[in-house]
């Protein structure tokens, strides 16, 4: 099942906009017309706390990258969407393995569903893991152990104010 | 004349706004501090037709906990929390 083409546009490009004003940048679209599909966006999130592995241990970074595939049966059939940033975490692969996402929210993915919802239901999950499920990776399951078995939490989310406008002519 | 003084009741019930990741409608809440972050989202849930165990509720970027009680969970008076679908993962 597919949307007619111009409503499909229509609500591509109004999902994408809200998107991009939730993220506060804009979104680069490969194909202006969105007539190509599928069509691949880039999702940068910022200021969201997700670990790493690194050669001095495990760190917290706040900048990630995914990809978002969205294909011509929109959105009656959930996008396809890999991880592109080294990542820490049990129900998320290393760009490596694949960059797959375990999620309820591919899994339950409906026509109501946004790419909106979507994203703000990444930063939950990167803050919010559910290491009792991981992926069979090396990353994944030792991901797993580590939220398992450490207290160790996810640090606080640091939030930069906005700029504020106190005087004008 | 007499003052109308206000009850426990009134001090102790806050206002929310709680907004619909979906829809980006809003619903404004009435709680007490005893109610819990599940009482919240089976309301909105509801008031939206949405089944409550599919969501959660989150406040800026931070996912409430379902058994926390409006106070344990530090709600304040005219917060805005949102009500997105339940991401686990796994």
């Amino acid at each position: 099942m597919s949307l007619p083409p111009d409503i499909l546009k229509a609500r591509l490009l109004n999902e994408l906009s809200v998107c991009a004003r939730y993220l506060r940048r804009p979104i680069a679209l490969p194909d202006g017309d969105l007539r190509s599909f599928p069509i691949e966006i880039e999702i940068e999130l910022k200021g969201v706390p997700g670990l790493v592995f690194t050669d001095d241990g495990i760190e917290t970074r706040y900048e990630h990258r995914f990809n978002i595939l969205i294909g011509r049966n929109y959105p009656f059939e959930k996008p396809m969407v890999r991880w592109k940033t080294p990542i820490f975490h049990p129900n998320i692969m290393m760009p490596d393995d694949g960059g797959h996402l375990c999620t309820k929210l591919l899994d339950e993915w409906s026509f109501n569903s946004t790419l909106l919802s979507f994203i703000k239901g990444i930063e939950a999950l990167l803050i919010s893991p559910n290491p009792s499920s991981p992926f069979g990776t090396e990353s994944c399951t030792a991901a797993a152990a580590y939220f398992n078995h450490s207290k160790i939490r996810i640090p606080p989310i640091v939030y930069s104010p906005l700029p504020k406008v106190v005087k004008s002519d | 004349m007499t003052l109308e003084l206000p009850t426990v009741c009134d001090i102790m019930s806050l206002r929310v706004k709680v907004r619909n990741a979906e829809s980006g409608a809003t619903v404004e809440m009435e709680l007490e501090s005893e109610n819990t972050i599940d009482d919240i989202i089976e309301g909105a849930a509801g008031y939206w037709e949405k089944d409550a165990g599919a969501y959660v509720l989150r406040r800026g970027k931070r996912l409430l906990r379902g058994q926390q009680t409006v106070a344990e969970a530090g709600l304040l008076n005219n917060d805005e929390l949102e009500l997105i679908p339940d991401p686990e993962g796994g």
